[in-house]
């Protein structure tokens, strides 16, 4: 018996699966962002699922299955109760140095429009406030090749992009790999 | 021959694994098969008798779990990817202690109610869907609906990141018991029967599987219901 021919044509690429975020790393409580810069640190831990198994987590550099790494950094549970200007988020900021010198730090900016609609339960709101992602693979990338960082603590600064006097809690910072 | 079928091998286990890795909540939703399985044997075989305490209460657990754990698919899946790898499944099993917690205690009560002579038989279950009907309507329905879809941040680590996950599940059990209470209470009136659990996971799929809750279609099926329950009290 003759086997039929594969109906999959040979030259089209296979389509690739969605790659299964792993997180690696997370702040341990909620805080709330100053007026001025405020400055979290998160430990992040050796990934042990699909990061692992898909080969090496390096900006840049091919994994086993051809595909390249995404880091993503996540803000959750963004709340307030007034209107706030957008923050910008560096990341491994040095300690006493203004946040303007170092704009190849800067991992991205943090839209606030909506933040107290979101933060209320009321008119059909959950109260959860704003959920943010900013894929800092660049930024990550960076830091490991020229600033000798170990990748095993990272520091995020909140810089708000205008002086104001709100205060805004944040839930958590996290850290994923795709 | 062999190397074929170890490659075939490897697929099917390389397919399972990436299953079980984008979906976590897989087996919450066994759970909740396994819980309809042992609910729908006891609806077919004893719907309606009148149980004791403990034998209540154990039923009332196992129709939340049926009924309630395959629409967590969401909060479960919040819960673990919001882990750190090695902590997913202990971090799904906290969310449904938590989760099951709020029900179970509630059920202590259901169960001691039942034991009264007029929370039983077909009349008291009709008047149950009614006011489960008429639930729907009242802000605080809406209110707990919307809590259903509370996140709250987790620990990475600890014995903090263990009583995050308790705490989420019980946040998110408090907002679905402010939902969903008439509905189950009046699954409990009708002895835990296939109709009444039929209807009541009917009506919170309308609830809870759109992005825009289909509360008619919910109310409806409760209506149904409660007629089919006055029809039978006639009987």
């Amino acid at each position: 018996m003759q086997t039929p021919p594969k109906s999959e044509d040979p030259k089209k690429p296979a389509a690739k699966a969605q790659p299964i975020p792993e997180m690696i790393g997370a702040t341990e409580a909620p805080f709330v962002v100053e007026k001025d810069q405020t400055h979290i640190s998160l430990v992040l831990h050796a990934p042990r699922g699909p990061a692992l198994v898909r080969g090496p987590a390096l900006p840049g550099v091919a994994r086993t299955d051809g595909s390249t790494v995404r880091i993503i950094l996540r803000v959750e549970n963004i709340t307030g109760t007034e209107m706030v200007p957008d923050l910008n988020l560096y990341l491994n900021l040095p300690k006493g140095e203004p946040a303007d010198k170092h704009p190849e730090l800067l991992a991205g900016r943090l839209p606030l429009f909506g933040l107290a609609e979101s933060s209320s339960g009321e008119d059909g709101q959950t109260g959860n406030g704003l959920f943010h992602a900013l894929d800092i693979t660049a930024v990550y990338g960076r830091l490991l090749r020229d600033n000798d960082w170990d990748g095993k603590s990272l520091r995020v600064s909140f810089v708000p992009t205008l002086p104001n006097s709100s205060k805004v809690r944040v839930g958590r910072v996290s850290v994923y790999i795709a | 021959m062999n190397s074929a079928i170890s490659e075939a091998r490897t697929g099917w286990a390389e397919a399972a694994r990436d299953f079980a890795w984008s979906h976590p909540e897989w087996w919450t939703a066994g759970l909740g098969g396994a819980a309809w399985c042992a609910v729908l044997w006891h609806g077919w075989r004893h719907a309606g008798h009148r149980m004791g305490f403990a034998t209540e209460w154990t039923h009332w657990v196992l129709m939340v779990t049926a009924m309630m754990f395959p629409l967590l698919r969401e909060p479960v899946e919040a819960a673990a990817s919001g882990s750190l790898w090695g902590r997913r499944n202990r971090a799904i099993g906290l969310f449904l202690l938590g989760y099951l917690g709020i029900w179970a205690a509630l059920g202590g009560m259901v169960a001691w109610m039942r034991a009264f002579r007029w929370a039983g038989g077909d009349a008291a279950a009709a008047g149950g869907f009614l006011v489960a009907a008429l639930w729907l309507l009242t802000p605080w329905h809406r209110r707990g609906m919307m809590g259903c879809h509370r996140r709250v941040p987790l620990a990475p680590m600890g014995w903090k990141a263990d009583w995050d996950c308790l705490r989420f599940g019980g946040l998110i059990g408090g907002a679905c018991v402010r939902s969903c209470f008439p509905v189950m209470f009046a699954c409990a009136l009708a002895g835990h029967g296939v109709l009444a659990m039929g209807a009541g996971a009917a009506a919170a799929i309308f609830e809870r599987c759109y992005f825009r809750p289909k509360l008619r279609e919910a109310g409806a099926v409760l209506i149904a219901a409660a007629l089919i329950y006055v029809a039978m009290a006639f009987r």
